[in-house]
C-alpha cells in the first residue's frame, strides 16, 4: 500500500514522534507506515485520516488498481 | 479551591488511575501464592527419598516460584494507562504485527519439529524421546483446534 503520510507530516509539522503520540502507536509504527513496509489495521487508518482531516483514500493507495 | 495534587507516575504502575501501585499489592499476594504452592509441593512424591528437612524445602520452592508469581499477580492487577510509556493501542502498532509472525513461525516450526523429531529418533534413540515429541506435537495441534473453535463459535 502507497502512502503520502510523509507529505502530509512535514506539511504540518509533524514529527514521527508527535503523531506516533496522537496516535497512540510507537513510533516504529509510523516509520514502518512512511516506508510503505507496513499497513496499518483499518481503526488506526481512520484515526490517521481523522488527524490530516482527509479521508483513508486521499491518504492510502493500493499498490494494483482495484 | 485546593485541588488535590495528582499522585507522582510509579514505575510499574498502579491498579487503577490514582491508586495504590500495583507492586503493593502484588509482592505480599505473589510471596503468600508462592508460600502456598511452596508448600503443597513440598508434599509432592517428587523426591521420595529426599531427606531435607519439609520446611527447608517449602522455603526453597517458595523461593524459586515468588518472582514467577509476583509477575503474574501484577499483570492481573496492573492498570497498563498508568505504565510511564505504556502505549495506549499497542494492537495498532507494527510491534504487535512482528509478535503475531513471530508466534506464527515459531508455531509451524515447533509443528514441523516435533512431527519429524518424533519419525527420526523413534529410529536411533529410546522410545522416550520419541513419545515426548508425540506428546509435545499432539498438545501443540490440540491447543491449535481448540484455540480456532473458539474463534469460529464466537
Amino acid at each position: 500500500m502507497r502512502n503520502r503520510l510523509p507529505q502530509l507530516r512535514r506539511e504540518r509539522h509533524l514529527s514521527q514522534e508527535k503523531l506516533a503520540t496522537m496516535l497512540g502507536v510507537s513510533r516504529q509504527t509510523i516509520i514502518s507506515i512512511e516506508k510503505e513496509r507496513f499497513d496499518p489495521s483499518l481503526p488506526l487508518a481512520f484515526q490517521i485520516a481523522a488527524i490530516f482531516d482527509l479521508r483513508i483514500e486521499d491518504i492510502f493507495t493500493p499498490d494494483a488498481p482495484l | 479551591m485546593y485541588k488535590k495534587p495528582e499522585k507522582k507516575p510509579c514505575g510499574f504502575g498502579r491498579i487503577k488511575p490514582g491508586g495504590t501501585p500495583a507492586l503493593w499489592l502484588a509482592i505480599p499476594v505473589g510471596l503468600v501464592a508462592a508460600a502456598v504452592i511452596g508448600i503443597a509441593l513440598q508434599a509432592a512424591p517428587v523426591f521420595p527419598h529426599n531427606t531435607m528437612n519439609a520446611w527447608l524445602r517449602a522455603l526453597l520452592i517458595g523461593v524459586c516460584v515468588a518472582p514467577a508469581a509476583i509477575t503474574l499477580v501484577w499483570t492481573v492487577v496492573v492498570d497498563r494507562s498508568t505504565i510511564p510509556g505504556a502505549l495506549p493501542h499497542p494492537e495498532h502498532s507494527v510491534e504487535c504485527t512482528w509478535y503475531d509472525q513471530a508466534a506464527k513461525d515459531s508455531f509451524h516450526l515447533l509443528l514441523a519439529g516435533t512431527g519429524l523429531g518424533a519419525a527420526l529418533t523413534s529410529f536411533w534413540l529410546p522410545p522416550m524421546v520419541s513419545w515426548t515429541l508425540i506428546a509435545v506435537f499432539a498438545f501443540t495441534a490440540l491447543v491449535f483446534a481448540v484455540s480456532y473453535l473458539v474463534r469460529k463459535e464466537s
